[in-house]
C-alpha cells in the first residue's frame, strides 16, 4: 500500500508522527488486525484531507487530525477488547493480562484517587478534632515526644488515653492543627479538582 | 451555571449512548465507509466525539457478526473500508428501534403529565 505523498515537508512530518503514534497505541494488537487498522485510519486521514477545502497544506492536516482525534484516547476501548478476544481465542496469557490491564486502568486509577482522597479528608476531620479536644482535656491530647528514643516508644499525635513522654505542643496545637486542617483541606480539594475536571473530547 | 452543565453533560452521554443505533440506521440505507458515516451521524446529531470513536465501535459490531466491511479500492489514493449491516444486525436494530419507540412512548407519556 503506498502512503499519501504531501508536497509539503512539514506536512509529511506530521503525517509521520500520527501514524508512528497509531502504530506505537496498536502495537500489542496481532498484527494482521493491526496493519488494517493502521490502513483505516490511513484512509480516514485521506478522505477527511480530501474534504476539506481550506488552508494551507499543514494546517489542513492538522484540523483533520484534530477532528480524528487522539490516537492513544479514541483506540483504547479497541485495545482491550481485540486483545481480550484474541487472547481467549490463542489462549495467549499475555495478552490476556495485558487486555485485563488495560480495562482494569481505569478502575483502578479512580479507586486509589478515591481511597487517596478519603484518608485525606479523615485527616482533615482529625486534625481539626484534635484542635478542638485540646481544649477541652488538655493533659491526654498533644504531641507527645518520648525521652528515651527506643524505637518500641516513639513520638506520638493525637490523643492518647496513657500519655508517655513530654507533651512539647501545649496550646500551640490548636492553631497548628487548626493550620494544618484548613491547609491540607485547600490541597485536597485543589487535587479533587483538577481529578473531576472532564477530559476534553475523551470518547 | 450548574444546570447549564448537567444538561450538556446529559446530552452528550445520550448523543454516546445512541451511537450504536446510528450507526445501524444509516447502514441500513447504504454501505458506509468510516469517514463518510462519522460525518452522516455527526450532521444527524450534533455530537462533539472525536471522529476516531466510531472504529472501536464498528470493530465491535464486526466481531458480533452484526455488520461485515470490505476494502474498496479506489484507483488513486487509499482503498476505503466499506461497512454493510448483516441480517443478524438488521434483526438486532429491529430490537433496538423497539427498545427506543418504548422508551419514548414511556417519556412522552411521563412529560405530558
Amino acid at each position: 500500500m503506498k502512503d499519501v505523498e504531501f508536497a509539503d515537508t512539514v506536512t509529511t512530518r506530521i503525517w509521520n508522527g500520527y501514524i508512528a503514534r497509531v502504530e506505537k497505541t496498536l502495537r500489542r494488537v496481532p498484527a494482521a488486525k493491526r496493519e488494517e487498522l493502521v490502513l483505516e485510519i490511513k484512509s480516514h486521514i485521506y478522505e477527511s484531507f480530501q474534504n476539506t477545502t481550506t488552508e494551507d497544506e499543514p494546517n489542513k492536516l492538522l484540523t483533520v487530525l484534530e477532528n480524528l482525534g487522539d490516537p492513544e484516547e479514541y483506540l483504547s476501548p479497541l485495545i482491550a477488547e481485540t486483545l481480550l478476544a484474541d487472547a481467549s481465542h490463542r489462549f495467549s496469557p499475555r495478552n490476556l493480562l495485558y487486555g485485563l490491564f488495560y480495562n482494569l486502568y481505569r478502575g483502578i486509577y479512580n479507586g486509589i484517587m478515591s481511597i487517596i482522597l478519603f484518608i485525606g479528608y479523615l485527616f482533615v476531620a482529625a486534625f481539626g478534632m484534635l484542635a478542638f479536644l485540646k481544649v477541652i482535656i488538655p493533659g491526654k491530647v498533644g504531641l507527645f515526644v518520648n525521652n528515651a528514643g527506643t524505637p518500641e516508644e516513639t513520638s506520638s499525635l493525637g490523643f492518647l488515653f496513657a500519655p508517655q513522654g513530654k507533651e512539647i505542643l501545649g496550646y500551640w496545637m490548636v492553631p497548628i492543627m487548626l493550620l494544618s486542617a484548613t491547609v491540607l483541606f485547600i490541597v485536597l480539594t485543589g487535587i479533587l479538582r483538577i481529578y473531576l475536571k472532564p477530559k476534553k473530547k475523551s470518547a | 451555571m450548574a444546570g447549564k452543565e448537567t444538561q450538556e453533560k446529559w446530552i452528550s452521554q445520550v448523543r454516546k449512548g445512541i451511537l450504536e443505533f446510528l450507526i445501524l440506521l444509516c447502514l441500513k440505507k447504504k454501505d458506509y465507509y468510516g469517514y463518510e458515516l462519522i460525518r452522516e451521524i455527526k450532521a444527524t446529531v450534533q455530537m462533539d466525539v472525536s471522529e476516531g470513536t466510531i472504529y472501536p465501535l464498528l470493530n465491535r459490531l464486526m466481531h458480533e457478526g452484526i455488520v461485515t466491511s470490505r476494502w474498496v479500492d479506489m484507483g488513486s489514493g487509499i482503498p476505503r473500508k466499506y461497512y454493510t449491516i448483516t441480517p443478524e444486525g438488521t434483526k438486532t436494530l429491529a430490537d433496538m428501534k423497539q427498545s427506543w419507540q418504548e422508551i419514548s412512548m414511556n417519556l412522552n407519556k411521563l412529560m405530558e403529565t
